[in-house]
């Protein structure tokens, strides 16, 4: 009887847990560059590294294939764009003297295990991954190398990752056949992994590069979409047309479910008290109601959003914790709304003074 | 009466109605750029659709002519390149690159994608590239033809244009270009040869023809016989190729003795908006899902509680010899009510902005979305 009674809120519930999940599409969109900086600086083993910006990413890797010899043993990765199959110019990373695993690369999941010890190993992001074609996904041909897919770079329950665009690969498959097929006019990056000023000289020295090294503790990263949020003007456009109407639409249809709600449970109070029920009893049962609600409401959000994140389906992304304090404050804010106009009704409705109104 | 029942009906819930007014409106506005954006990616496919492959781009190599060249004036010599591209089979478009100024007549309305572009139109500016022969590969003419050997001989020199120009030429029409400033051969008198389709990759691509405008629709190629002139001395070359065929072909132009070309890829940033797209459609067709479903869950809740409300008066209006038909078309009303007064401020709103893309196709969403929760709705109250 009383499971029969809690079907009357089920629109109520649908919708505010519909807001929450709006909620949570929205501060994943918002706080994107959050997960991306923690990626960016996790492959940084070092306090810092020192980072050398330049024009053309070919000349650069060029050089560093003719000096290899004369360069210092010490860890460094390139940066550049170029075409690879099925994806259209992604961020390639190469990654030079890899000692024991020195950079911890982020994995949303391994495909090969037999090869991550192979020198033709790479990782691909999510969105190269899923742009390939079957056969591309057994290996791939790049600038005539033919590279294994070990793994997807990333990491799970996360949709906007710096590494979604990207392919990295390892310095042992680089020779002047590779490094002659890259693209001109693509400006590139150089991280070398060490704080030390000779080292660094050393690198800017034997590779003849112009531009000064810029000491910094975490991967450069800049997309098209990054560029877009970054632009302040943009940034809030883009909160003002996707954001705000998205929440303001949901927001408008809980408001009508529990007007709607308070409406029809109007009646049944009066009835209640027509009957002899009082108005503390009839309190303790919303209490008792809204908590059952409350906990119902808070289960099926987070439920189906740490599973889609466990799942690692593209539908709800990772959120940091912190922002749960907004799913758990704008359920009660919502419940307490319902709550508390109920609360003026049962107390302002009295069956004498609802039969004078109708009359 | 019908229509004073559902107003009345209306007015008796007045922030309810404003709430789902607001409501509809930003649903229309969210739907209609939904589909806008769906429109926008069906043209970027019909672009890439005109490839070939679908690893194919176009490439520019580009002849780069050195400070003596340059102040020498002198010719730079191109012929290793073209013995390389005859040996490899490739076909090659070779034309040089310059600028012009048109009359406001001859310029047509071409819509553009950045203020950049947009700062040339308004001056009448245009890219021209200039061919000594007829174009060679797949272009595809919605008007018109290829140049022929003949028409390089005399007379004023054909040109081949995009659809744009359709808005103020048509063929055989004869008009001027002035190349003073960009290419620096002062006024030159044009016949029009064809046009070219739009939304279609042809074998020449430009930097500005990719970037300019989303169509592809500002063609502006010139026949015209090589002169002694430092506009031909230094040619640029349009390939269309595969990745791997691009990738290699690369080694080959560097080892050219003293070579100096720049080889680029002009197509992969449309490919890669396109790709970016793409991946988007799935986001929105879940938007446009995730709509209806708002408006199905809102009216449907909605009407099932107006018309319980209602239900006591339906019956006594029903005792005074009133039909239930009557009172099932006053309760439609009100919601036809909410619905075309969100739809003229919506569509008000969108004129004002001149924003009235894909108003037929939100219309009859929204219309889907609430007629299937009001039939829920009857077929309930009959069941019950």
């Amino acid at each position: 009887m009383r499971l029969k009674r809690l079907l009357q809120y089920i629109p109520i519930t649908m919708a505010i847990i519909l807001i929450n999940i709006v909620t949570v599409i929205i501060v994943n969109q918002l706080d994107s560059e959050y997960y991306k900086a923690k990626q960016a600086e996790s492959i940084v083993q070092t306090e810092t590294i020192a980072r050398f910006e330049v024009e053309s990413s070919d000349i650069l890797l060029n050089r560093i294939q003719a000096n290899k010899q004369n360069l210092p043993d010490v860890t460094f990765v390139v940066e550049y764009y170029q075409n690879i199959p099925d994806n259209p110019l992604n961020q390639v990373y190469i990654i030079w003297n890899q000692k024991d695993q020195e950079i911890p690369l982020p994995i949303r999941h391994i495909i090969k295990p037999t090869e991550i010890a192979n020198r033709n190993r790479s990782y691909v992001g999510n969105k190269v991954w899923y742009n390939l074609s079957t056969e591309n996904k057994k290996g791939l041909s790049i600038n005539t190398k033919e590279f294994s897919i070990a793994g997807i770079a990333g990491e799970k329950g996360v949709n906007y990752g710096l590494f979604d665009e990207s392919i990295i690969i390892f310095g042992e498959m680089i020779d002047s056949e590779y490094t002659s097929r890259i693209p001109q006019n693509y400006a590139g990056s150089l991280y070398i992994m060490s704080q030390n000023t000779e080292i660094i000289n050393q690198f800017q020295n034997v590779l003849s590069i112009a531009s000064a090294a810029e000491i910094t503790a975490s991967l450069a990263y800049s997309d098209y979409a990054d560029k877009y949020l970054q632009n302040e003007s943009a940034f809030s456009g883009f909160v003002l047309r996707q954001v705000m109407p998205l929440y303001i639409i949901v927001a408008i249809t809980v408001g009508i479910m529990t007007y709607f709600l308070i409406e029809q449970q109007r009646y049944k109070f009066l009835v209640m008290k027509v009957v002899g029920a009082t108005n503390r009893e009839i309190l303790k049962q919303i209490i008792i109601i809204i908590c059952i609600l409350y906990f119902l409401i808070m289960s099926i959000t987070i439920g189906i959003q740490r599973g889609s994140v466990i799942f690692d389906l593209p539908f709800l992304a990772k959120i940091r914790n912190n922002f749960y304090g907004i799913l758990f404050f704008q359920t009660a804010f919502f419940i307490a709304i319902y709550t508390i106009f109920t609360m003026i009704g049962v107390y302002k409705n009295q069956p004498a003074n609802f039969l004078k109104e109708k009359k | 009466m019908l229509i004073e029942q559902s107003i009345l009906l209306m007015i008796k819930r007045p922030w309810t109605t404003l709430l789902l007014v607001i409501q509809l409106i930003i649903i229309c506005f969210q739907m209609s750029g939904c589909y806008l954006m769906i429109e926008t990616i069906q043209t970027k496919e019909q672009i890439l659709a005109s490839l070939t492959k679908k690893d194919e781009t176009i490439i520019n190599v580009q002849a780069i002519q050195s400070r003596e060249e340059i102040d020498g004036r002198t010719r730079r010599d191109t012929n290793q390149i073209e013995q390389l591209f005859e040996k490899e089979k490739i076909v090659a478009n070779k034309f040089y690159l310059t600028g012009g100024k048109l009359a406001k007549a001859d310029y047509p309305p071409i819509p553009t994608l950045t203020k950049n572009y947009e700062y040339i139109q308004n001056k009448s500016e245009l890219e021209a590239l200039i061919v000594s022969e007829p174009l060679k590969g797949e272009f595809i003419f919605t008007e018109g033809e290829n140049f022929h050997e003949s028409d390089f001989e005399e007379g004023p020199a054909p040109v081949i244009l995009g659809e744009a120009f359709r808005f103020v030429h048509k063929l055989g029409d004869v008009f001027e270009i002035d190349m003073s400033t960009g290419g620096g051969i002062g006024k030159v008198q044009l016949k029009v040869k064809g046009f070219l389709k739009e939304k279609t990759l042809q074998p020449i691509l430009t930097n500005f023809l990719a970037y300019s405008t989303e169509n592809f629709n500002n063609y502006f190629i010139i026949g015209m016989q090589k002169q002694e002139h430092p506009l031909f001395y230094a040619p640029s070359y349009n390939i269309q190729v595969s990745d791997m065929q691009y990738q290699s072909l690369q080694p080959l132009i560097y080892e050219l003795n003293e070579s100096r070309y720049a080889i680029s890829d002009e197509f992969s940033h449309k490919k890669k908006e396109r790709s970016v797209f793409v991946q988007q459609i799935n986001v929105l067709i879940t938007q446009l899902v995730f709509y209806l479903f708002i408006v199905i869950m809102t009216y449907y809740i909605l009407a099932f509680q107006i018309w319980r409300n209602q239900e006591s008066e339906y019956l006594i209006f029903k005792l005074i010899g009133g039909t239930m038909k009557f009172a099932k078309s006053c309760f439609i009303g009100y919601f036809v009510g909410i619905w075309s007064t969100a739809i003229i401020i919506w569509q008000g709103i969108a004129l004002f902005n001149d924003n009235s893309h894909n108003g037929m196709i939100t219309i009859a969403t929204i219309t889907l979305g609430m007629t299937v929760s009001l039939l829920l709705v009857l077929v309930k109250k009959r069941i019950n």
